[in-house]
């Protein structure tokens, strides 16, 4: 009975703090709970003889996903946490009902289950080198010697694709896009200096992040394109930039007035575009 | 002692991690705890794995969690990457705001 005991016992930190970690509003609570969460697991671990396991939980789980969370957290500003009201709605409480559907559905699969029966009788017997680590090893490096590589292989394309994403939004970070219509350019895309990127809008035909457009030389049925796909944009942190956006349009490409005061309409500000500067 | 614990008792406490997991993925608009509540299914699971490597005497169950544990590390790495990157880019970690690819 005692084993029982402390199995509730550490049952019931486990639960609160899974609870914990959903209900919570400071996210780094919400990763404190976690953590003791992955450190009662680590407890189960040991109670079932599988001390190998029970480490490497504390070591991976611990000591590397939460510090990683800590850690993004700590980057983007630890006040992300969301009010009480935007997560206890209707909506919520509906699929709340539907987590407890779940599960009931796993509990009485468990409570049914033959396994149930046949395995207490088991429970007796300790066998002496189950769960070490030599026995672990042993099955790893024979068995599943293959499977074990693959793991391998994925840790080394995780790294590769994590640092590809780092270096990727660094050098993103500082350019500038802009949108710009030109007829007599052939070309997809310009990189005047690493900081800049001019992007053929006649060729391309669709929305994409540009922080200003440029009309060189265009038709008036093709501004009344572009004006119209920004128009009908759903993304609402582009709708929320267009209004500040600067238009600059070559004083050579004829354009009807109806169309600059779309333009006027659509962006912040549209202006006479007075050198042609990178383009030429 | 520790032999004493029925199996029913691990799976039932895991399918309670799991199903608080499942819920918190549902409820929360927040990226950072939904990858925490993936987390937490996840090692729901691998309780469920152990206990019954424990139970059936077969450490297949324990190689089974050693490969979770390190495609969780991976995924969570690749996750965290993507929100950051994500974040420069949207200025939110709602995950409302992140339907760009929803046509």
């Amino acid at each position: 009975m005692p084993g029982q005991i402390f199995f509730l016992i550490v049952a019931a930190i486990s639960v609160i703090s899974a609870l914990g970690v959903i209900f919570n509003r400071n996210v780094v609570h919400s990763a404190l709970f976690l953590l003791l969460n992955f450190g009662t697991l680590a407890v189960f671990y040991f109670m079932l003889n599988a001390q190998f396991l029970g480490v490497a939980q504390i070591l991976v789980y611990a000591g590397a996903i939460v510090v990683l969370f800590l850690f993004v957290v700590m980057l983007l500003g630890a006040d992300l946490g969301e009010s009480v009201d935007t997560w206890l709605n209707s909506r919520n409480l509906l699929l709340i009902a539907l987590g407890l559907v779940l599960l009931t559905v796993v509990g009485t699969a468990v409570f049914e289950n033959t396994i149930f029966g046949a395995a207490d009788e088991t429970t007796m017997e300790v066998v002496e080198e189950f769960g070490q680590t030599q026995v672990i090893a042993a099955s790893l490096f024979t068995d599943y010697l293959l499977p074990f590589q693959l793991v391998a292989v994925l840790l080394s394309v995780g790294v590769v694709g994590v640092v590809w994403l780092a270096q990727h939004q660094q050098r993103q970070r500082f350019r500038r896009i802009i949108a710009v219509l030109d007829s007599t350019w052939a070309e997809e895309t310009q990189r005047p200096n690493p900081d800049l990127l001019r992007v053929n809008w006649l060729r391309r035909k669709a929305l994409f992040d540009f922080d200003q457009v440029e009309i060189i030389q265009a038709t008036d049925h093709q501004v009344e394109e572009l004006v119209t796909m920004v128009e009908n944009d759903t993304d609402s942190w582009r709708r929320s930039r267009y209004r500040q956006m600067r238009c600059l349009v070559d004083p050579d490409c004829k354009l009807s007035e109806d169309t600059v005061r779309m333009l006027r309409h659509t962006f912040g500000e549209v202006k006479n575009l007075v050198h042609k500067g990178v383009m030429a | 002692m520790i032999g004493q614990v029925p199996l029913s008792y691990y799976l039932l406490l895991s399918a309670i991690l799991f199903a608080i997991g499942a819920g918190g993925v549902l409820i929360r608009r927040n990226v950072i705890i939904v990858l925490m509540c993936v987390e937490m299914m996840m090692n729901a699971v691998n309780l469920t794995f152990i206990a019954f490597s424990r139970y059936l005497d077969s450490t297949t169950g324990q190689i089974f969690v050693f490969m979770i544990m390190a495609v969780a590390a991976v995924e969570v790495a690749v996750g965290l990457a993507l929100l950051v990157e994500l974040n420069r880019h949207k200025d939110s970690v709602n995950i409302n705001d992140f339907n760009s690819l929803k046509g």
